[in-house]
This record gives C-alpha cells, structure tokens and sequence, in this order.
C-alpha cells in the first residue's frame, strides 16, 4: 500500500513540472528579441563561452569531502545500535574515524587545502 | 580472540602508515630512511607469517590462517621486498637516465605496503564481505602506481586503461557474489559451497566471477590491457605487477575454486583446461613479434598465467603444492628478469629488445643472470622453471587432460625461441664499438645475483616443494575435513 | 492499472530485473562511451546495481541476519575510493594530454 503513495506522489510532482511548461507554452505571448534570447546571468552581459575548465582545487575538496561523505554510510549502522555494542563498538569507531583523520592530516600536511 | 594470527597484515599496515608518515617528517636528503623502513616492515611481517600458528581463525570464522594461506602470504611478502629493493635507486633518483617525474618515495612504499595487506588480507578472507574489500584494497592502490609518472602521457594512459578495466572487473565479481549470496543465503565461503547446486543462475555468476578474475589474472580473452599497462607503467612497477597482481588473481581464484567451489570443481576441469590452454598459446604467438621488452614480459607474464592455473584441475594437495611451487619459482624467475631489465634502464634508459645486443660483452655477469632466468621461465632442466612446470603438467595428466599436457609441451617449445632471442641479442649480437662496462649499484647487483642462484637452487633443491607439499596437506585434511 | 499497482508490492522478481537492468545499461555505457569519465560513471552504475542485489537478497533469501546490508555499505566506500582514484588519473592525464577520450589512447601500439 504504502508504494501507491510513492507512485501517486511521482505522478503528481511530473504532472506539476509538465502542466507549468505546457501552461506557458500555451498561454504566454511570444516576441523574441536580442537581449531576451541572451543567457541570464544575473543581469549582465554574458561574457565568454560557457564551457570553462574548473579550478583543480574544487576537484581536490570535492575528494576529501567524499572520504568523509562515505564514512556516515558506516556511521548511520552503528548510530542505531550504539546502546547495544557499547564501548567496544565506540572503540571501534574512534579507530575508525582516526585513521580517516590522519588521511586528512596528511593531506593537509602535503598542501592539498592550499588553494592555488 | 587471538589477534596474533593476523600480526603479518597488523605489521604491514602499521608500516604503511609509518612510512607515510616519515614522508611528512623527514627531509628531502634522508628519503633513503623511507625504503629501510619499508624493508624493515616487510621482513618483519615475513618473520612473523613464518612464527604465526599454522591453524586458527579470527572474527567468527571470517578470516583464517592455514598451511596454504601462510605460503602465499610469504609469497607476496617476497615479492613486496624484492619491489621495493628494485623501486629503490629509480625513486631516489640515482637512475644514471634521469626519468622526469619519478620520485615521492613516501607514497610509493605506502601505497605497496596497502597492495600487500590486501592481497595477505585476501588469501583469509573466507568471507564475501573481506574477499571483496581486500581485492579491491589490493588492487586500488596498483592503479595509481601504474600512473607514477605524472608526466609521461604512457604512464597516465596505462592508468586510465588499468582503472578502467580493473573497476569493470570487479563490478562483474560483485555482480557475481551477489547472486552465489542469493543462492546460498550466506556471505561464508565455505557456506556458500555447501548451499549451491548447479542451476543457470549459479553457473552464470561463476561465469561472471571468472570473468573478473580472469582480467586479474589476465587469462586470454580477458588479457588485452595487460601489454599497454605494463609497457605504461613505470618499469619497477610492472615488475610489481608482473608478480604480485597474478598472485593476488591466483589467491583469488584459490578462494573461489578451493575455498568455496571444491564441492563442484570437478564440473570445472575441461573449461580450465581450454582457458589454460588457449592463455598459454596466445600469450606465446603474440610475444614472439614484440620489440619493446616490457611488452614482451607482458605477453610472456600471459603465458605463464596460463600454466599457472593448470593447479586447479586437482582438487587436493598436489594441485596446490604444485601450484604455489610454481607461483615461488615464477616471482623469483620473473623478478630476476625484471631487475636485469631495470638495471639496463636505470644505466641507458633503453627498452628495446635489439638495444640488448653485446651485453654479454659489456656485463656478462648480468648477461649470465638473465640468460639463466630466462632459460627458466623457458622451463630448460634443471632450472626451477622445468621442475615447476613439470609439477603442473603432471597435476594435468594426472586429471586425464594430456591434450593440454600436449599443447603446454608445444608452448614451451615456441617460448623457448623467443627468450632466445633475447639472449642471441645478449650473446651472438656484436656490441657497439664505444661500448663500455656499465656499473651497478651494490643493491641491485646483490639482488639479481641472489635471485639468479635462487633460480638454480630451486630447481635443484627439493626441499622448497617437499614444504610447500606439507603445508598443502595440512590444509586439504583441515578442509576436506 | 492503478489498482494493479496499489495492490502489488514489488517482489523480489522485480528488484531483481531493475538490477540487471541497471548493469546492461552500465556495461552498455562501458562499452559505447568514448569519454573516460562518462565510462566510470557507467562502471559505478555496474557496482551500485550489484550492491541493489546484495540488498534485496538479504531481504528475500535470509532476512534473519544483515549480511547483504554490511556488504552494500562497503561496496559504497569501495566504489567511492574507484572513483578518486579514477578521477585522480583522469585529471593527471588530462593535464598533460588534453583529452581523456578513450579512442585516443593509442601511444603504445606496435
């Protein structure tokens, strides 16, 4: 029963999004010109092209965000159980985070957080 | 809870860090401290792998140590160490050819140290959840050795092939195991074996986890990146790879023929016999027109994986001995043809077969090592490559597959052709008019020449097989128990 | 239909199909994709689809203990740790090379 809900809600949200592209396409008037067929950018004049490389420092954040990103996946199981395994299982985890953190220092200490 | 069993991994693990950790710590003029640390941990591990009990397991039956599981992990250890001596002068920029963007030595131990405790983590694993993550530790960490020098576009290229083809290989293990797990209702190795009968759905995901190894193991049709990776790679590194990721896809393959599949293995025999078979025989035809060495080792290294798996078509002690005998003869054999072939880099940054000419002249003493090493590779009595070879291919007769014995017979023929050629470089070939003697470093010299008398003397020492032989029954009556 | 589906739980059949069908369509990516980044989008599509399996094994066929589970969240990390480690070389080659298009990574034929 309770995945009818799950299919009537992604019926709703696709009929939402649909009916309001329909409902302009339909009922707004249409007089392209230059200045309205230029991408927005908060009200500038665009500049350059849109493809421009990122900065690899963004790449190397986005790879320490990640390693702790994953670690909530290991530490959500524990947070459910963490009356039962008790001390042991903190145990467990601190080691756990520990050898993630001296990953982080590492990085640090090499220079990875220095933005270029 | 007898955490003694698992000091081997413990040590190498700790002495990842530790050398990691000297990276930061150290200045640029004392990296040499960094290798000494990293052989320290290895020979340590290898002590303590030779002290641990022969029997025993840890975290419920999860990872366990036993006769067959200790020998392979002394033989990673071997290989680790022997790496790391040969990685060391190329690291430490003390190559005589400068090789441009070579170096963080730091790094580079640290992440062999985790290739290791992977791959020693892999072979105790009886378990999908630790089989898994110890092939994938095992292997992660090659991926980006294979891509050290950052600036060479080969070097970048055999990585991108590697990553691409190593993550493809173990999503069809996943997919693989996920499916033996619905079969059996069971991550236990040993459980799962029980569980299974034969169906569609089961032979479909031994066929998948084949597959996947077969990529690791570079078992023919699953061997194409092999030639570009290990010709990409900076040279110490394939030498790496040419031993230690066979190894890791044999300790694999072990744990899913012998650990989980033994029940069913004899349904496996013919289909062994003609992956065995048509591997060792691509692998010879194809090397036979190759001009760079590091590809020629490559399509050799094929070859012999194809020999290697003729252990598994005996379900007990002599399949196993026979095979982790050869597994020893091939890291000490392959590994010495690699330090000649490092050598010669290191002193004239030269990889091309017909650059070998007159280096019996020059060097004969290096040329002599190579000659032997190669000559056993070749299978030429009574070097241990024959006696090892002879093993397997009884192990083959013994399971009434003598076409294969056959075939094998051939293909040492023709393999012995083109490890002639090298060594008619080395020897008839004139050297060049200006050539002079090449120096070598002390470590690297007493490496070779350690690992060429090791060549001779197991071939003619039997006590290296009567051991492995033991500790292989140990571990057949533990597990037919 | 809507009845049909309000009545119906998806069973293990039907897990099962999304599955294999998540894993064609990654290995399908593998294969068609010229772009190195786009193929190991395509392989984690392969890890998560066998992750799913775990999952819906270990609800199906033995849902007394957590075994599956355990193993899904560590294919998660296992996956996660591919895609730095792949995206790591990715970056290093496209630095020096210009490209990480996988049909032009042919340096190193005889």
């Amino acid at each position: 029963m309770e995945y009818f809900f799950i299919l009537v809600f992604i019926a709703l949200s696709a009929a939402f999004v649909a009916g309001g592209l329909i409902a302009s396409r339909l009922v707004a008037p249409r007089r392209p010109g230059d200045v309205k067929n230029s991408p927005y950018e908060c009200g500038e004049q665009p500049i350059g092209r849109t493809w421009i490389q990122f900065n690899v420092g963004y790449y190397l954040f986005a790879l320490l965000f990640l390693v702790f990103d994953v670690e909530a996946a290991f530490l959500y199981p524990w947070a459910v159980i963490v009356r039962e395994v008790g001390l042991v299982g903190l145990i467990e985890v601190g080691i756990f985070i520990l050898v993630l953190i001296a990953g982080l220092l590492y990085a640090w200490k090499k220079g990875a957080l220095e933005w270029l | 809870m007898n955490f003694w069993l698992m000091l081997p991994e413990l040590v190498v693990i700790a002495t990842a860090f530790a050398a990691g950790g000297a990276d930061l710590l150290v200045a640029d003029r004392s990296r040499r401290a960094l290798a000494a640390i990293a052989l320290g941990g290895i020979a340590a591990a290898f002590t303590a792998a030779l002290a641990a009990p022969l029997g025993g397991a840890l975290f419920g039956g999860r990872f366990i140590v036993d006769g067959a599981a200790r020998w392979f992990k002394l033989l990673f250890l071997l290989a680790g160490f022997l790496t790391v001596v040969l990685s060391k002068d190329l690291l430490e920029g003390r190559a005589r050819v400068r090789v441009r963007g070579i170096g963080f030595p730091g790094e580079y131990y640290t992440l062999l140290l985790f290739t290791l405790a992977g791959m020693m983590c892999l072979i105790s694993a009886t378990d999908i959840v630790t089989l898994y993550v110890s092939l994938e530790l095992a292997t992660l960490p090659l991926f980006v050795l294979a891509a050290w020098r950052r600036d060479d576009a080969r070097s970048g290229e055999a990585g991108l092939k590697y990553v691409i083809v190593g993550a493809l290989a173990s999503a069809f293990i996943l997919y693989g195991l996920g499916i033996l797990y619905g079969l059996a209702g069971s991550t236990a190795l040993a459980a799962i074996g029980r569980a299974v009968a034969p169906s569609p759905a089961f032979w479909l995901a031994a066929a998948l986890v084949l597959a996947g190894v077969g990529f690791k193991l570079t078992i023919v049709p699953f061997h194409m990146w092999a030639a570009d990776v290990y010709e990409g790679a900076p040279t110490p590194v394939t030498a790496y790879l040419s031993v230690a990721s066979k190894a890791t896809g044999l300790a694999f393959l072990f744990q899913l023929f012998f650990r989980m599949l033994l029940p069913h293995l004899e349904a496996w025999t013919p289909l062994l016999a003609i992956l065995a078979a048509t591997t060792m025989t691509l692998g010879n035809v194809v090397a036979i027109v190759q001009s760079n060495i590091k590809r020629f080792m490559a399509f050799s290294a094929i070859s012999q994986a194809g020999y290697l798996i003729m252990g598994f078509m005996a379900p007990g002690t002599d399949g196993v001995a026979a095979m982790i005998f050869y597994l020893l003869v091939y890291i000490v054999t392959n590994l010495a043809v690699f330090a000649c072939i490092i050598w010669y880099s290191n002193e004239t940054g030269r990889e091309r077969i017909e650059e070998y000419r007159g280096l019996a002249r020059t060097n004969p003493l290096m040329a002599l090592a190579m000659m032997v090493a190669l000559f056993s590779l070749a299978g030429i009595p009574p070097l241990s490559g024959f006696v090892g070879k002879f093993f397997l291919f009884s192990i083959a007769s013994a399971a009434g597959c003598h076409w294969l014995v056959a075939v094998a017979a051939v293909n040492t023929t023709i393999s012995l052709y083109y490890y002639l050629r090298i060594v008619r470089q080395m020897y008839i070939e004139p050297a060049e008019e200006d050539a002079a003697p090449l120096p070598s470093g002390r470590a690297l010299a007493a490496v070779i020449g350690a690992l060429a008398v090791a060549v001779v003397l197991l071939g003619i020492v039997p006590w290296f097989y009567a051991q492995a032989h033991a500790h292989a029954a140990l571990w057949t009556a533990a597990a037919l128990r | 239909m809507l009845e049909f589906l309000a009545a119906h739980k998806p069973g293990h059949v039907e897990w099962l199909l999304l599955s294999a069908t998540l894993f064609a369509i990654g290995l399908y990516g593998v294969l068609t994709r010229r772009n190195a980044v786009g193929i190991l989008i395509s392989v984690e599509l392969m890890l998560n689809s066998a992750a799913l399996n775990f999952v819906v094994f270990n609800r199906f066929v033995a849902p007394a203990a957590c075994d599956g589970q355990i193993t899904a969240i560590f294919v998660i990390a296992v996956a996660a740790a591919e895609v730095v480690v792949g995206m790591a070389i990715f970056v290093a080659l496209f630095r020096h090379r210009g490209t990480i298009d996988v049909n032009r990574m042919n340096t190193m034929k005889d």
